[in-house]
Formats: structure tokens, C-alpha cells, sequence
């Protein structure tokens, strides 16, 4: 009997391990979901140029469908000026699996809203062998069916995606554009834009496989899903489901549709006219057939990055990097410096327009005028040096009152900036443990900021902006209970207790103003900052660490 | 019996109202300034040499006079504390424009009510002038009646006392513009109505009071 116990507990763990196998994560990817044939992961475009340098088809596809070999932070595409058309370059959700790679992207078309979306564009690479990719321009068209039933039910992607014809044309860009600008090319497979029955129809032959997304992992209730504002980071957050098509039961009809440019039948090795040399391209759906062709499908919703946070972040730590070792070298200065930033969107990637040096107030080197910054402006950087003068004018180790409350300045929507969102607003303070941000929570729209933050804003008479407001009590008590820990914490605790007494003191104090912002931290990591950011909470009274 | 139940009920309430704080000294203590549970009281009495006197400094054009009392208060249902708190007159050229001094016998909802109130105690340093026991300084917030301007809503200005030498005491305040903190009195927001506040009826300076018989 003890032999048999024995040998199911041995079996139970070579199962366990078996499962293990089957889930192995990338380092440094973002894993949405367990499937037991593949795995899903979140890139960006250099990221995922980088991550199959082996693979020289799938590198010549994107090289030459977005005309770029490579994508620099700094570098904003001029393509989506050109067409009117973006292509989000931050958020690229991967499947990979033995017989299929799937790589989604997010297309805008119009400016964002806050909000789910009504429509909804997602580009699409799939490959059943890794060579040879076909292209697709799926729309998902939520009028009929709610964003939030399909997310709670992907089995439903049939019944609401269309795909739009794409052409021979190398720039996808341009090849975006010119599907979606001909009528002869709208969209295929809907009806009044409504019903897609042609995609209802090959899922009669198909097989498909349907799994669930995952909900958000906060402690809140109801559990958010995908595409719901959500205030987690990271693999916090909620994951899209998906289908997966696979074809190899439905009939086979003849190579490659014809009619507007046949690009030749999969295998030929090579796009329209290609020869011996050319690059090859990848093979635009043109009809659904050629989706029966392609023998199979994946199909995962990409609504673009909705971490605004995480995505703010990394586009500091990368695009300022110069700036954050600059002022943490000036930190021994009796002086504070500082930057303001002025960014522009585009291709779901942030490029710098303009760095404002904040300057002093007159005769006052110990703070920086952050007033004098535009509100158009995403946010500020500026140090918080060790020693003002003297002990009883050192400055604020971690952030103050007036630092907090210059973040809701740079959360509001201006003419100039209308696709600007309240959670990518942030102020920085470079001290001499590394960088510290201040942002507000994914979920504030420009909608809820003024409600939400009720006890600490004040809004114009229009009624679409706010500013913090420091005469109502809660930030007058904020500033004086602020200084009187920092103070505490300078002169009574070690240096080695002060940086955790520091952070715990804020997010209390924080905590118990419910003042909902989030605090992130990048290591100062010997001078590099090239460590990962991580977000600051409170665990039973002590300060969590979670790296994103 | 309907009136014992209402009577209970109510005594019960109040006993479940009636928080019991900790009492630790304001001034040196482990706990942080706010923590739930505790009573932050003056244990040294530091305050009691500001208290029930009226200050008085005397320049050309202008007389400033400051008066002190310490209060307990209850504050955000967390936590008690005594707290320093002041009214103020300025006059200026014979024009009396602002007079706070009988605020300090009202009491009001929290300190941050009363134009000042107490912050925490600075150490010494060199430019702390006469001083002789640690951390002799204190900050006191300062905030004017009617402020609409962000600016001046964090004022602070330092405070300690010493003795002349005719060993009388003297109360200095050091109150400089980087109580600003960076911001612009003067700045306007263009989404937002210009402040109406924009100068302070007390000027930025070092000020030192003599004690009113």
C-alpha cells in the first residue's frame, strides 16, 4: 500500500514538473497566459527585432514593412504622419508555439479616448512554420457586441471581427492606408460594418481553440478585466484571451487569390514578383480564403499598452537617462536643478520635443520654480540634494507637498496635447539613492480626476482642468506631518534605516490622506540607473518591493 | 424601558468613541508625528515660554505683535496632539491690516485653523542665534486669512527665544522666501483666475519681539 502512495505521489510530481516544462517563461518577457502548446509575451519592436535574429524572413518582413531597421526611442516614425495612420511600436503581443507565431500589433487610426474602445484595429503577422507570414488588417467592431462581453467571452471574436484586404504594398503604412481608403476594399467578411459572417463561416470547418484572459490581480472587488482601467502594474494586470484557428481539416482551394496582384502561393518563397534575391515580403490576406490557406490562425486582441505608468517609465529611464546622471551628480550642490519635458506620441512610442531647465526662484537656490513649466508638459525631473545650507535647511529627502501636488498640473488634457492621459503625468526627485516617481494611477481619466481627487484639486470653470489646490486642509496636514517624519527620520535613525523610514513615511502618510498615487523607484545601482523600476506599497506597515 | 434602551445605546456609543491614545513626548519620541493611537504631548514643556504673553516688535513704519496658546486636539480621528497655536497683528504706518491675537482663546477644529502653528524643532546651527539648549528653534507654519494663492499656503517661518543682555527675552523669527518653496507669488495660471492675494500683510525678514508686560 505505502508503495502504491509512493508511487502516486511520484507520479503527481513528474506530472507537476511536466507542467512546468510546458509553461517555461522568457526572461524579462511579460507572460500573459499559460496555453499548453505556446506562449504569449509582450515586446516592443526592437525587442522583438532583436529576439529572432536567426530568423531571416520575419526580419525582412518588418524591416521592409515598416522601413526601418531599427526603432530608437528617440526616433518617431514619419510614417504615421505621412499616412494619418499609427502603429502602436511599444506593445507587441507574441505567440509563439511549434506551428504558429502570431505577432499582433495595435493600429490607431483616429485619436484615442479614454475609455473602450468602439472599434478596434490589431495588424497581424501569423506563420505556421516561421517562414513564410501572412499579414491581416482585423477590425473589431464592439457596436454590436459590448467590448466587455467579448473580453469575458473571446469565443465570441467571429461574431465581430472583420478583416480589411491588404494589397502588395511593401510600406505597411501606405498598405494600411490604401485598403482602408478604397471602397472596393472595405472591410471583408462584415456586413454594415455589423455582422462578419465570413469569418462566422470558416470556423465551421476550423478547429478552434478558445481560452480565457485572466482578470487583474488587485486586491479589489469586482476583479477588473481586460481593457478595464485598473490601477496594477506589470503581470499585475488583466490579460486578453484568445482563438486559435486551425484549418488543416477545411478543403484546401487553389493557391493564393488572384485579382489586384497575386503575391504567389506560400512556399514560392517569396511575395509579389519576387525573384531570386528580391526580400520577401509578407503575404497580405486578401480574401478569407486565404486564411484557410495560411492552415491556421491566432487571434488576441491588442488594445495597445494600458499601463501608462510602466510605459512612462521606461520612457524616462531610457530617453532621460543623461538627465537623471546629471542631476544625481549634482546632489553634494547646495542647489536644486531640475527638467521639464515636453513629449509627443506617436506609434505608441514618446519623443522629446523640448527639455525645459527649471529655474530658481530669485535669491532661493533651494528649490526649483516648477510653475513655470507648461502644462502641456508630461512631467518633471529634479534633484533633491543632500544638504540645503545646513541640517536645519536640508532639503526634502523624498518628496514634498508641493512636489505631490505639482503632478496634477501635468495630468490634464490641454489643446496641445489632447491624447495626453492623467496616468502618464509624473514628477521625479533624483536623490542619492537613486530616482523616485510620482504618478497617478492608470485608472484617472480626465473624466474622474476631478471627483476622485476631490479633497485636493481645483477645477476651472470650464471645468476641464485641475490644479492642486494647497489650501484645502488635507495638504496643509500632508506637508506639515511630511517634514515633521523626514525631519525625525534625519535626525534620530542610522543612514542605514533612513531610505526605508523615508519611503514608509510617505506612503503612510499618503495612505491615511487617501491621497491614491503611485510610487516608483529606480535604484541609483552605482551611478547607471539601469536596474528595473519597481513600485513602492505597504505590506502589514512595511515598505514593499515589486519590480515591474 | 424604551428610554434605558436609547440611554444605554448612547452610553454605549460614546464608550466605543472614546479612544484611548498613548502618550508620548511631541518632541522625541520613535513614533512618527501622526500614527495612529498616540497622544503627542508637550511633556518638556517646550511651549510654555512662547505662551500667554503678547510679543511685540517694533520697527520705522510697522509693529508686529504675536500672542501664543497650546491647545489638544484631536485630529483626523487618529491621533491627539498639543499644538502651539497664534494669532497676530500687523500694523502698518499707523493702519492696523490684519489682527488674529483673539483667535488664540477661540478653539477651533485642528491647529492648521489659527494663522500659526507649530511644526517640528530644528537643531542648532550656527546662524541660531543664543541658543543653548538642543534643537532649540521651531518651526511654525504661517498661513494668512483668505489665501488663494498655492504659494503662500506652506509659509513657515523659524522661532526661538533668548535672552538679551539684560537677560530679558527676546523672540526671533527668521522667515525667508524659500518658505515658498519654489513657487511664484506673482504667477498666474492661464486655465485659472489670478489669485487675489498676492503680497503677504508680514514682509520676509528676521524679526525679534520683546515680551509686552
Amino acid at each position: 500500500m505505502k508503495k502504491i502512495y509512493c508511487l502516486l505521489v511520484a507520479s503527481l510530481l513528474m506530472l507537476g514538473c511536466m507542467q512546468e516544462d510546458i509553461y517555461k517563461q522568457v526572461p524579462g518577457d511579460t507572460e500573459y497566459a499559460a496555453h499548453p502548446k505556446g506562449r504569449l509575451f509582450v515586446l516592443n519592436q526592437n525587442e522583438l527585432l532583436k529576439k529572432y535574429p536567426q530568423n531571416g524572413n520575419l526580419q525582412s518582413v518588418l524591416e521592409h514593412g515598416f522601413k526601418q531597421s531599427s526603432f530608437l526611442p528617440t526616433t518617431l516614425n514619419d510614417s504615421a504622419e505621412q499616412y494619418g495612420i499609427e502603429i502602436d511600436l511599444d506593445h507587441i503581443q507574441v505567440y509563439e508555439a511549434p506551428q504558429m507565431h502570431a505577432i499582433t500589433y495595435t493600429v490607431m487610426m483616429e485619436p484615442q479616448h479614454d475609455g473602450q474602445p468602439q472599434e478596434l484595429y490589431n495588424l497581424v503577422y501569423f506563420s505556421t512554420d516561421y517562414e513564410q507570414y501572412y499579414v491581416t488588417l482585423l477590425r473589431y467592431d464592439f457596436s454590436q457586441i459590448p467590448f466587455r462581453d467579448f473580453i469575458s467571452n473571446p469565443g465570441l471574436t467571429p461574431q465581430l471581427l472583420s478583416f480589411f484586404p491588404l494589397n502588395d504594398i511593401d510600406n505597411i503604412y501606405e498598405n494600411i492606408k490604401y485598403s482602408i481608403s478604397r471602397p472596393s476594399m472595405q472591410a471583408y467578411g462584415a456586413v454594415n460594418h455589423s455582422l462578419s459572417v465570413s469569418f462566422i463561416n470558416i470556423t465551421d470547418c476550423a478547429r478552434t481553440v478558445v481560452v480565457e484572459g485572466t482578470l487583474c490581480k488587485g486586491g479589489g472587488m469586482p476583479k477588473h478585466q481586460y481593457g478595464e482601467d485598473c490601477s496594477m502594474t506589470g503581470n499585475k494586470r488583466a490579460t486578453p484571451g484568445y482563438s486559435y484557428m486551425d484549418f488543416s481539416d477545411c478543403r484546401q482551394p487553389n493557391p493564393v487569390s488572384g485579382g489586384g496582384g497575386s503575391v504567389g502561393a506560400p512556399g514560392a518563397g517569396g511575395g509579389s514578383g519576387a525573384g531570386p534575391g528580391a526580400p520577401v515580403k509578407a503575404y497580405p490576406v486578401k480574401e478569407i480564403d486565404d486564411f484557410k490557406r495560411s492552415g491556421a490562425v491566432f487571434l488576441q486582441i491588442n488594445i495597445g499598452n494600458t499601463d501608462h505608468n510602466l510605459k512612462m517609465l521606461k520612457t524616462v529611464s531610457s530617453l532621460f537617462i543623461d538627465d537623471i546622471k546629471e542631476l544625481s551628480g549634482k546632489l553634494n550642490d547646495i542647489k536644486e536643478y531640475g527638467y521639464g519635458y515636453n513629449l509627443k506620441k506617436a506609434n505608441g512610442l514618446f519623443g522629446l520635443i523640448n527639455r525645459f531647465r527649471l529655474p530658481n526662484p530669485a535669491g532661493v537656490n533651494t528649490s526649483v520654480d516648477m510653475e513655470s513649466v507648461f502644462s502641456y508638459y508630461y512631467g518633471i525631473l529634479h534633484s533633491h540634494p543632500e544638504n540645503t545650507g545646513s541640517l536645519s535647511k536640508k532639503g526634502s529627502p523624498l518628496f514634498s507637498a508641493p512636489d505631490l501636488g505639482a503632478l496634477f498640473k501635468f495630468a490634464n488634457k490641454t489643446t496641445a496635447k489632447p491624447d495626453k492621459i492623467a496616468a502618464e503625468a509624473f514628477i521625479g526627485a533624483v536623490n542619492k539613492y537613486g530616482l523616485y516617481m510620482v504618478m497617478l494611477p492608470n485608472e484617472v481619466t480626465q473624466a474622474n480626476i476631478a471627483t476622485k481627487y476631490a479633497d485636493f484639486v481645483k477645477v476651472n470653470t470650464i471645468g476641464n482642468t485641475v490644479r492642486a489646490d494647497y489650501d484645502k486642509p488635507k495638504w496643509i496636514d500632508i506637508a506639515k506631518e511630511l517634514k515633521d517624519e523626514y525631519q525625525r527620520i534625519e535626525k534620530d535613525l542610522g543612514d542605514n534605516e533612513k531610505k526605508e523610514a523615508h519611503e514608509t513615511a510617505l506612503l503612510k502618510i499618503l495612505e491615511e490622506f487617501k491621497l491614491d498615487v503611485n510610487i516608483y523607484f529606480l535604484d541609483k545601482n552605482g551611478g547607471s540607473f539601469n536596474g528595473s523600476w519597481q513600485k513602492l506599497s505597504l505590506n502589514n506597515g512595511r515598505v514593499q518591493y515589486t519590480n515591474l | 424601558m424604551k428610554t434605558i434602551y436609547i440611554i444605554s445605546a448612547f452610553i454605549f456609543v460614546q464608550l466605543l468613541q472614546a479612544q484611548t491614545y498613548t502618550m508620548v513626548d511631541l518632541f522625541n519620541r520613535n513614533q512618527r508625528y501622526g500614527e495612529r493611537g498616540y497622544y503627542f504631548h508637550d511633556t518638556q514643556g517646550y511651549f510654555n515660554i512662547y505662551k500667554n504673553a503678547t510679543w511685540q516688535h517694533t520697527s520705522a513704519n510697522m509693529t508686529i505683535q504675536l500672542r501664543f496658546n497650546v491647545k489638544t486636539f484631536v485630529k483626523h480621528n487618529r491621533f491627539k496632539t498639543d499644538a502651539l497655536v497664534g494669532g497676530i497683528r500687523i500694523v502698518k504706518s499707523g493702519t492696523e491690516v490684519l489682527n488674529t491675537l483673539y483667535e488664540v482663546q477661540q478653539l477651533k477644529p485642528s491647529d492648521i485653523n489659527y494663522v500659526v502653528y507649530n511644526g517640528h524643532r530644528i537643531p542648532n546651527t550656527p546662524d541660531c542665534f543664543g541658543c543653548i539648549i538642543p534643537d532649540q528653534r521651531i518651526r511654525m507654519y504661517y498661513r494668512e486669512p483668505d489665501n488663494d494663492n498655492n504659494a503662500f499656503s506652506f509659509l513657515y517661518f523659524d522661532m526661538h527665544i533668548y535672552y538679551d543682555r539684560q537677560n530679558q527675552p527676546v523672540l526671533r523669527i527668521v522667515f525667508t522666501e524659500e518658505a515658498l518653496q519654489g513657487m511664484n507669488p506673482a504667477y498666474v495660471d492661464p486655465d485659472f483666475p489670478a489669485p487675489s492675494k498676492t503680497q503677504l500683510f508680514l514682509p520676509f525678514g528676521t524679526y525679534d519681539f520683546v515680551k509686552m508686560p
